[in-house]
């Protein structure tokens, strides 16, 4: 390219997926969601830092260590290296699509990395920190701003189970303790990754089999999209909930599990988007005109067609996340989520279970749901009133 | 006798709240009882804004009005009613009752789930509650008929969907008229509907207003429609009233610089070059193509019939010239041309390109042959994939048809296109939506040519744009071909544009072709009777004049 002619490049001309950016960050009600969801992850990508009976760093006996570091488990490498990796990308000037590849695929070589290679210590003892200190070994040492791991159920003081907050002597528990006595807002932080994570990989599973599917409907309509709205009608006869059930009954439980189902059963509402999108698109002139240049059938579909008919897919995908992570949190309070791993919908769960109403257990959980469902449903909202010009146009005068 | 007076009329529209933006700018004008007062200008000029000021339809809090008047003069007292500034109740009974309007898209200006007897019983019921049923359904049928609806009483109980454009904007007219009003506005009524319908719509409305003695304030942007309809006429140019007086003055003799570079660039008015008689090598030929589309019924989705969109028709467009398929709307041509490229699979006959046979070429070849055939198309605002810049647009067919080494090749043959097309090189940077309408179409001649093709088929491209951006275009086109000898097929159902741009034009209806031949012989002595009926109905500003005279 000649570099006489990019400099004189107008001011107005703004990529699409920017000009909508730009709409969503002047609305308020998307600042508030986004931020939000920027703590959930920033919580979640740093929560061993955050919440981890293992000290960030000691010295025993003159020598130094950090416990904290040695016992991170894979997965916590893996969030670690993919929040690098979105920072890193995100202000890199790459097109979207690849930006995009280079995340997943960095995301994926780490975790095969990760499970090949880290090996944390297989049996976690929390309270040996604790009796170094009583015996007065530690010469040194800083803890984590909540110094209890979302497992560690806190053995070593004996009589413990549900506490109200701050009312345990010799501890402090800013949002109590649940009925195994394991500090609330530990296990809080940690549950905020499936939370996130059963979100973005159901919906994303859902996005992108609804993405193809419909795609294909709407543009050879015809034979297959017959075929297609079957698939569809079939699907959306399947009831996720029971088809969960289902599974965790015959193949116990599992997180990945359950984003594999929802997202395969939640595909068929982007699939009709997408098609009625299609259809739309395919005879409009600059489609017609892809075709009458001879241009290849995939440029024609993911060049010229889908990011014209992306709006109203993301507006269903934000509300679909929300959606996933209610799913979850539904079969967790039912009893039938993660064994021992800390989730939202559990600790609900766990509010109702004791002959006593536990407030804590059910208003700071709750609360995270609620906020998180809702700013999501913001974004949505949103996006909605962003990507659609009737709205842009008319809006912010009232 | 003044009927609706304007006087300095000052409209500022905001979509914000905060930044205004002049629309009408200091417009005074009188409409007299009995009289046709035409609002002339282009795209953006202010004339609907004008009319809307004036029936009080802007949107709440979108508009105001620093300054000017427009009172209307109906009841015959000296005073008139102020109409800027009137209070909602004052206004709807003005509404309707002393106003009726008509507004530009017949499709969408009715109700789709009231019959249009509903429709019309309900705007009489709003202004004379006092009449009886009986006598509200007897007035009904009566203005049905007064507008020449056929079968006015079998149609009361029609829908809107049964009833086909022009008879839609009948039922407008009537529904306008019901209340008996003093003045009509109609905006652009006749735009969206054919020759034909337009000639008729036109006439009755004519005699509408000498029956009663109305005032009519008619809003246009087509000089020929003026000169049909028109007793003043006012020409609008950003906002500003820049001439006005009686049709006959204005139109013959404009006294102002714009309304006579207006006139000029009428398609039949612009300066024609002699031209060399066109080769005779056949680029593209067509033999008896036929384009049927089934028509499904039933659960099993059985063919019952076929749709003859493109029948037995047989043409021919050789190396330099264009040929101009012209047609109402309805007839195929458009059809005709997406089979030609193969955008549609014909269902029988022969297509010809460069002499090779490509009716059943597979969808791979295709491919390769694209190249020497392109295609620009109607709607400026579809033409160009709104998510990308111009480059992309202009670089992917080049880079799947490996024209040029490299891209800094490629850009550098896009920016001399560009040059071409008298657009600025930067516009490779820009995205579609900061380019006016006939700029688009530039860009999308653009891409076209990015090809090289023989072949250029022309899909209605300027029926969207202004007259003076139409010019502009049409002066291109026939550059391209003339220098480039490229055959292009031009489909258009504007006369001007055919007499201006074709060499030679052939002339669709219901499917078939009807008659073709030289433009000037076809234009001067149609010998078919459609033909004929066609060319009359089209509104010139030429016969107009001469017949006046």
């Amino acid at each position: 390219m000649t570099d006489a002619v990019a400099t004189t490049q107008h001011p107005r001309s703004r990529p699409w997926s920017r000009q909508v950016a730009g709409a969503l960050l002047r609305r308020t009600g998307a600042r508030i969601g986004l931020a939000w969801i920027a703590v959930l992850v920033m919580v979640a990508t740093f929560a061993p830092f955050i919440a981890n009976s293992h000290p960030l760093y000691m010295v025993v006996d003159g020598q130094g260590s950090s416990p904290a570091l040695a016992n991170l488990e894979p997965l916590d490498w893996v969030w670690l290296v993919g929040f690098t990796l979105a920072l890193g990308l995100g202000v890199s000037r790459l097109q979207a699509w690849i930006k995009l590849a280079a995340w997943l695929s960095g995301v994926a070589v780490t975790a095969i990395v990760a499970y090949g290679m880290v090996s944390p210590p297989a049996l976690t003892i929390y309270e040996q920190y604790r009796e170094l200190e009583g015996d007065g070994r530690i010469e040194k040492v800083w803890r984590a701003p909540i110094p209890y791991s979302a497992k560690d159920y806190l053995r070593d003081y004996g009589d413990t189970g549900i506490e109200a907050p701050l009312r345990a002597d010799e501890r402090r528990h800013w949002f109590g303790t649940e009925e195994n006595g394991a500090d609330v807002a530990a296990r809080m932080i940690h549950a905020s990754r499936i939370a996130l994570g059963i979100g973005f990989i159901a919906t994303g599973i859902a996005l992108l089999i609804g993405t193809i599917i419909g795609g294909l409907m709407g543009y050879f309509s015809s034979v297959v999209d017959m075929i297609g709205m079957r698939l569809v009608e079939i699907f959306e006869a399947i009831p996720t909930l029971f088809l969960l059930l289902t599974f965790v009954a015959f193949f116990g439980r599992s997180i990945y599990m359950m984003m594999v189902i929802i997202g395969i059963t939640s595909w068929s509402g982007y699939a009709r988007y997408v098609r009625a999108e299609f259809l739309k698109l395919r005879e409009q002139d600059f489609v017609q005109a892809a075709v009458a240049c001879g241009l290849p059938l995939w440029s024609i579909l993911f060049r010229h067609m889908l990011p014209n008919g992306l709006a109203p897919l993301l507006v269903a995908a934000s509300f679909g996340v929300a959606s996933a992570i209610l799913a979850e949190a539904t079969l967790s309070f039912l009893g039938l989520g993660l064994v021992d791993d800390p989730s939202w919908g559990q600790m609900l769960n766990q509010a109702v279970q004791s002959s006593t109403f536990n407030w804590w257990l059910a208003v700071f959980p709750g609360g995270a749901i609620f906020l998180t469902v809702f700013a999501y449903n913001l974004i949505g909202e949103a996006l909605r009133d962003a990507v659609d010009p009737h709205t842009q146009r008319s809006g912010g005068a009232e | 006798m003044k009927l609706l007076e304007i006087r300095d009329l000052v409209t500022e529209l905001s979509a914000d709240g905060r930044n205004w933006m002049r629309a009408v700018d200091g417009v005074s004008l009188a409409v007299k009882r009995g009289e046709t007062f035409c609002l002339v200008g282009e795209s953006g000029s202010g004339k609907s804004v004008t009319a809307l000021s004036a029936m009080g339809l802007l949107p709440r809090f979108r508009h105001r009005h620093p300054g000017g008047s427009i009172r209307l003069h109906a009841d015959g007292s000296g005073e008139g009613m102020e109409l800027l500034g009137a209070s909602d109740d004052a206004l709807r009974a003005v509404r309707g009752g002393r106003i009726g309007m008509i507004f530009q898209e017949p499709m969408t200006s009715l109700n789709p789930v009231m019959t249009i007897g509903d429709q019309l019983d309900e705007a009489l019921l709003l202004h004379h509650p006092e009449m009886p049923s009986g006598e509200r359904a007897e007035r009904i049928v009566a203005a049905l008929a007064e507008v020449r609806m056929p079968d006015p009483s079998g149609r009361v109980k029609e829908f809107p969907h049964r009833l086909s454009g022009g008879q839609r904007q009948r039922v407008m007219i009537a529904m306008a008229l019901i209340c008996e009003p003093a003045l009509l506005i109609a905006d652009e009524p006749t735009t969206a509907l054919d020759v034909t319908v337009q000639a008729e719509i036109l006439r009755l409305m004519r005699e509408l207003q000498d029956s009663r003695g109305m005032g009519m304030l008619f809003i246009t942007h087509d000089f020929g429609v003026v000169a049909q309809i028109a007793d003043s006429v006012g020409v609008m140019r950003q906002g500003k009233l820049v001439e006005q007086g009686p049709a006959s003055e204005v139109l013959r003799k404009p006294s102002h610089d714009y309304t006579r570079r207006l006139i000029g660039a009428l398609p039949e008015r612009l300066p024609r070059e002699a031209r060399a008689a066109a080769r005779t090598e056949p680029l593209v030929r067509v033999e008896g193509l036929k384009v049927h589309f089934p028509v499904r019924r039933g659960f099993l989705r059985r063919v019952v019939d076929q749709f003859r969109a493109v029948d037995d028709v047989s043409l021919e467009v050789g190396a330099g010239e264009v040929v101009a398929l012209v047609g109402e709307s309805g007839c195929g041509k458009t059809t005709l041309g997406k089979a030609l490229l193969r955008l549609i699979e014909p269902t029988g006959g022969r297509i010809e390109l460069e002499g090779r046979d490509i009716t059943h070429t597979s969808r791979q070849d295709l491919r390769a042959l694209r190249r020497r055939m392109q295609v620009v198309f109607q709607d400026p605002g579809s033409s160009l994939n709104p998510r990308l810049p111009i480059m992309t647009t202009l670089l992917e067919p080049m880079r799947v048809h490996g024209i040029g080494r490299d891209d800094e090749e490629r850009t550098r043959r896009a920016a001399e296109l560009l040059e071409r097309v008298e657009m600025p090189t930067d516009s490779l940077w820009r995205y579609p939506h900061e380019f006016s309408g006939g700029q688009r179409q530039r860009l999308a001649i653009a891409r076209a040519l990015v090809l090289e093709p023989r072949f250029i088929l022309c899909d209605e491209i300027t029926s969207a744009l202004d007259v003076s951006v139409q010019a502009g275009i049409l002066k291109l086109l026939r550059r391209l071909v003339d220098e480039d000898g490229l055959g292009m097929l031009f489909i258009t159902h504007n006369m001007g544009v055919v007499e201006y741009l074709a060499d030679r034009m052939v002339v669709m209806h219901q499917g078939r072709l009807v008659e073709s031949g030289r433009t000037d012989a076809v234009l001067r002595s149609p010998s078919e009777d459609y033909t004929r009926s066609l060319l009359a109905a089209v509104p010139r500003l030429d016969g107009a004049l001469v017949a006046a005279t």
